[in-house]
């Protein structure tokens, strides 16, 4: 029954070719300016760590008081030199690590010696744990390395392809920045996006990756200097030069991230986190009460505005572009199927149910909702590749057509216009067909 | 009137999907025009800066370990000045254009209220450089220029050139030069004396918000000591030099600064034109996006109305027929019609400012954006009001040419 509705549907659609274009075109354009903007949006707020955000918190300090604030009011959202290792110290998270951007470069052992520029971080041997890395072969380093601030480091899949063909290379060494370091680990291909371990330094998007991690003292031991942002307090710029400065200054520079079990566990390091700051007031260090923040992964991810606000509004505008369609179908199938009440009262004196009449015209809304899919896949691919042109390239990057955006482009073109098509189709299975015949 | 209102009383659905057709198009429509004007400020704002394709500059110069003193820096600057071909060059701690680095602040005016947030560009001969029309004063004298900076220089007193902009905001009265303004609202905060305006200089960052001070800018001579990130530009003769110039420029920075670079951060040599492109880049995609889902909100509103009021008047051709039987002239139910539509979607409007309206207050909530000026308002009334208007005009004149005899049809 529904396939000979649909033959009906395609052959009124027929009969009033204008119409149904102005309608699929409506649908269309809705749709694919939607998806479009989803396909973006999609590719920007994913949770990076889905399984553990709401374990992952990161702490923020309030150490330049409140006359250094920024306009929102919120403290530095990086740490210290003092603060990240007195954290580290004091050690009063289930996992912890203190985080700083490194770009040094390593010697080749080939015949060519060239030196390969490469990025990656200086952390503590527990951030690999806390965020689940995967090895290919080997692991992270012992809490021992990091206190001893041994000479070993861990590398990425594609720098092992290029140094060592891809062998484990465990134990081999590597010369990084005119140091030779032992490889203790080996990663599977990793590039989260955003790059929710330091945002602050990375912008959140970019990169193929981090190269290589090395140990953080083993890092400042080797005067291995900070490759991502530094803030400093006005007027109170490093009194020493180099990185020995940076490091006695008060200037922010070091990513942090804790791991806590628990509600119990969060509330603790909270106190904890206050504690430390009242401690350094009485010491004279702070001149202020605290004012720490201490966010999960979500809310420091949406608090360091990772996803561009210009996505967000572009995602409305077009959800609203989508509504205004729907509202412009809901008239014109009102319209058209009202147009066609001599044919619903033959039908309906012919024998046919209500709720048949109902299916007939809903059975149309979908064909037209369909057609409309089909122009909005178009337009949707479109838009995806356009969108380069609005978007940073890195952004643009991440969005991608897949089966599953296509799958849910026609999904919701055809829903949305039943969903349309719904009241219409009531308000056909409505009309008295003895009112229609005697019109008639 | 009353003829007109209780027909659409008594047929609500009809009248009222066009209602909120119109509210919805009304909202967004008033919405994305408003983001569509803050996305062409900087594109059409001049950024002062004259032939920006003779401009070469070299930023992204990242020394290895300590900044470099600025004595090699200066020698780097006067070697790129040699080039032949180059009239004018500069060592500078920012860039317009350039957001890698950059110093902003509130300046005041000193002895008054009037207070601002300015950009401030660092560097030596910037005025030549970047060749901006100076319209009231004169440029740096050398000695001003081969002043080397404690630090950025934001804490020394001496002299700077603003931009036409800035001095009407913090002297009203018109008179910039030799009046001093205090960069920061701290007592001890350095002293700087006007001693030129150029017309216009934009900033290198434009925020979404405080669109009037995209063109308050500041320069001060000097060369910054002690800056990880310097930067230089090269003003070429002629537009065919410019590529020589280039490769002259690269090997020159490559030679005096290469040794001490860091590995891995490749610097950018780029002309001014480029660099300005490339940030106008996403304003003007922007520009694009939103012109384009303004049109085809009006266009479908345009067409659900015609579709919607096509039917209406279809429906009541009968009722039509016997107004005209009873004496109603054509003109009259054309203007019936049109009347009636202007009822629908003038409360639709109503209804659509307070969308409008609420729209924006959650997203200035919730993003960065400023308020939307009042001003939008009764434009895309009248927007409104002309789309439903336009869209009415086909199905008014169809009705209006029924004849008075389908009346007597099948009754």
């Amino acid at each position: 029954m529904f396939g000979y509705y649909l033959e009906i549907a395609v052959r009124s659609l027929r009969r009033n070719t204008g119409l149904t274009l102005l309608m699929v075109l409506a649908i269309g354009f809705g749709v694919g300016a939607s998806m479009t903007a989803y396909a973006v949006f999609r590719a920007v707020s994913g949770d990076p760590i889905p399984w553990k955000s709401s374990n992952l918190f990161v702490p923020q300090i309030d150490a330049w008081g409140p006359v250094a604030r920024a306009d929102d009011g919120e403290p530095q959202d990086a740490l210290d030199y003092t603060d990240a290792m007195a954290l580290m110290r004091y050690h009063r998270a289930a996992r912890q690590s203190a985080i700083y951007a490194v770009a040094p470069s390593v010697l080749p052992t080939d015949a060519s010696r060239t030196p390969i520029p490469l990025g990656g971080f200086a952390v503590y041997g527990e951030f690999f744990p806390m965020l689940d890395v995967h090895f290919e072969y080997g692991g992270g380093w012992s809490a021992g390395d990091d206190e001893r601030g041994t000479p070993v480091v861990v590398i990425g899949a594609a720098i092992n392809r290029r140094l060592f063909g891809g062998a484990d290379s465990v134990g081999r060494m590597v010369s990084i920045a005119g140091r030779d370091y032992r490889v203790v680990g080996v990663m599977k291909p990793w590039n989260p996006q955003p790059i929710f371990f330091d945002v602050v330094d990375t912008g959140g998007f970019g990169g193929d990756g981090p190269d290589l991690f090395l140990p953080f003292r083993t890092a400042i031991a080797a005067d291995m200097e900070n490759a991502g942002s530094t803030h400093c307090p006005k007027g109170r710029m490093p009194s020493a030069p180099g990185f020995a400065g940076l490091q006695a200054s008060s200037c922010t520079w070091i990513a942090y991230m804790v791991e806590l079990d628990d509600a119990v566990a969060v509330r603790r390091y909270r106190q904890y986190l206050d504690d430390y700051a009242r401690e350094q007031q009485r010491l004279g260090r702070f001149g202020w009460p605290p004012d720490n923040r201490l966010r999960d992964l979500r809310t420091w991810l949406d608090h360091e505005h990772v996803v561009p606000d210009d996505t967000r509004v572009s995602m409305l505008v077009a959800l609203g572009l989508l509504l205004v369609c729907l509202l412009n179908t809901v008239g014109l199938l009102l319209a058209r199927f009202l147009r066609r009440s001599g044919e619903i009262g033959v039908r309906r004196a012919m024998g046919a149910s209500r709720s048949a009449i109902c299916l007939q015209f809903l059975a149309e809304s979908a064909v037209i909702g369909a057609a409309g899919g089909v122009l909005g896949l178009l337009l949707t691919g479109v838009g995806v590749l356009g969108a380069g042109l609005v978007l940073p390239v890195y952004l643009a990057g991440l969005a991608h057509v897949d089966a599953r955006l296509l799958l849910l482009t026609v999904l919701v073109a055809v829903l949305a216009t039943v969903l349309a098509g719904l009241y219409p189709a009531l308000r056909a299975s409505r009309v008295q067909p003895a009112w229609q015949l005697k019109t008639q | 009137m009353r003829h007109i209102v209780k027909p659409l009383l008594r047929h609500r659905m009809m009248p009222l999907l066009v209602l909120l057709q119109v509210a919805l198009a009304c909202a967004i429509a008033c919405n994305a025009l408003f983001l569509l004007q803050q996305k062409l400020v900087p594109i059409l704002t001049p950024d002062g800066v004259g032939q920006p394709q003779q401009l070469i500059v070299a930023w992204n110069i990242v020394p290895r370990g300590k900044p470099w003193p600025v004595g090699t820096l200066r020698q780097t600057v006067s070697e790129l000045r040699a080039i032949p071909g180059v009239t004018a060059a500069s060592l500078a701690g920012s860039w317009p254009m350039e957001t890698m680095a950059q110093m902003t602040g509130t300046v005041v005016a000193d002895g008054k209220s009037a207070k601002a947030s300015a950009v401030i560009y660092i560097g030596d001969h910037l005025r030549d450089t970047l060749d901006l029309k100076l319209v009231d004063g004169r440029d740096f004298s050398p000695t001003e220029d081969g002043v080397v900076l404690k630090g950025m220089g934001i804490d020394t007193d001496g002299p700077t050139i603003i931009t036409r902009a800035l001095a009407k905001h913090l002297f009203p009265d018109g008179h910039a030069l030799g009046k001093v303004i205090r960069i920061g609202d701290e007592a001890d905060a350095a002293r700087r004396t006007v001693v030129g305006v150029v017309a216009h200089l934009m900033r290198n960052k434009f925020g979404q918000d405080n669109r009037a001070d995209i063109d308050y800018s500041m320069l001060f001579p000097g060369a910054p000591s002690n800056w990880p990130v310097p930067m230089f530009g090269v003003r070429v003769r002629a537009v065919a030099e410019v590529a020589g110039v280039l490769k002259a420029v690269k090997a020159t920075v490559q030679r005096e600064l290469g040794p001490n670079m860091i590995q891995g951060i490749d610097p950018a040599y780029e002309t001014y034109g480029d660099m300005r492109k490339r940030m106008l880049a996403q304003p003007k995609a922007a520009v694009w996006l939103l012109s384009g889902v303004s049109l085809v909100v009006l266009l479908v509103a345009l067409v659900g109305i015609m579709g919607m009021t096509g039917y209406w008047v279809q429906q009541r051709t009968r009722q039509i027929g016997i107004r005209r039987a009873l004496g109603a002239k054509r003109s009259d139910i054309l203007h019936e019609i049109q009347v009636e539509n202007l009822l629908v979607v003038g409360s639709g409007i109503l209804l659509g400012m307070a969308l409008a309206y609420a729209v924006n207050l959650w997203l200035m909530r919730h993003y960065e954006l400023s308020r939307l000026p009042w001003q939008y308002l009764p434009l895309g009334a009248v927007l409104m009001l002309a789309l439903g208007q336009l869209a009415v005009l086909s199905p008014a004149l169809r009705a209006a040419a029924v004849p008075p005899v389908v009346a007597t049809r099948s009754v």
